[in-house]
């Protein structure tokens, strides 16, 4: 019969485990943009 | 500007939405019913549905903000449609993962070129031109305005979905014509505390995502 690990685990880790993925992707691309962000506007008063 | 997480409000969303949805997991594996001839298969529903209203959703949002964007000629239209765009195919690429999941044990194949199916698939593909045609570069302001049409027209889709067991002879569906308001309280309960769970990460990832392009706008202005 259809099982719980083959059907229903395996669907909800699809769709949990790539909401989280998602998260993780922009929280470091977030942290990348707000730190370069930050070196430009220190370089500007510096010039 | 902070970073999305150090605001508490967002925060806080998010700790209550990571919660959700532990509670949906174990109200799910325990509080739903078996359906005799699915068994653990059927329990997919629970997710599969909620992630393509959530897809829906966003394609709705789509069309609102090119509607608006039009109207008002504001940028934070187009960067809201952008985002609602990206979260939105998303979850119906989720929808088109999952489906055939649940598809093997109940049609015995994992894809039947049925209308509800069909009409998903062109929809998603039709976002992913959506995303090539932004990504070409050109006329930033004239790519703005064709890009809110685009997701105008695209929304045109979305209720031919949701009809399409309605629409096409049952001859040819695959979907069941099931009336969720007959459904047993248990079943229907458990399915709306799962839409509800999904829309609240659906409108944390809006939020998040409008200011990651934000942040990102003036990453290039600063340049």
């Amino acid at each position: 019969m259809y099982n719980f690990f083959n059907y229903f685990l395996l669907v909800y880790i699809i769709v949990v485990g790539a909401i989280l993925f998602w998260f993780i992707f922009h929280f470091l691309n977030e942290k990348k943009l707000f730190l370069s962000n930050k070196q430009l506007s220190l370089d500007k008063d510096d010039s | 500007m902070k970073l999305f997480f150090q605001n508490k409000k967002n925060l806080i969303l998010l700790i209550i939405v990571s919660i959700l949805f532990i509670v949906n997991l174990i109200n799910i594996i325990f509080f739903t019913p078996m359906i005799a001839d699915q068994h653990w298969a059927q329990k997919i529903f629970y997710v599969h549905v909620p992630s393509a209203w959530v897809g829906f959703l966003g394609y709705f949002i789509v069309m609102i903000s090119g509607f608006m964007l039009l109207i008002k000629n504001d940028i934070k239209w187009d960067d809201t449609a952008l985002a609602a765009a990206e979260i939105g195919t998303f979850f119906m690429a989720l929808v088109l993962i999952t489906g055939p999941i649940w598809a093997k044990p109940i049609w015995g194949t994992t894809w039947i070129w049925e209308p509800r199916l069909t009409t998903t698939l062109i929809l998603f593909l039709y976002y992913m031109g959506y995303f090539m045609f932004r990504s070409f570069g050109g006329n930033i302001e004239r790519i703005r305005r064709q890009a809110a049409v685009l997701g105008i027209i695209a929304f045109i889709n979305v209720p031919i979905i949701f009809l399409s067991v309605q629409f096409w002879d049952p001859e040819i569906q695959s979907h069941p014509q099931v009336e969720m308001a007959n459904q047993p309280p248990e079943i229907l309960y458990s399915f709306l505390f799962s839409l509800s769970v999904f829309t609240i990460m659906f409108i944390l990832m809006l939020k998040y995502k409008v200011h990651l392009i934000n942040l990102k706008n003036l990453s290039n202005k600063n340049v």
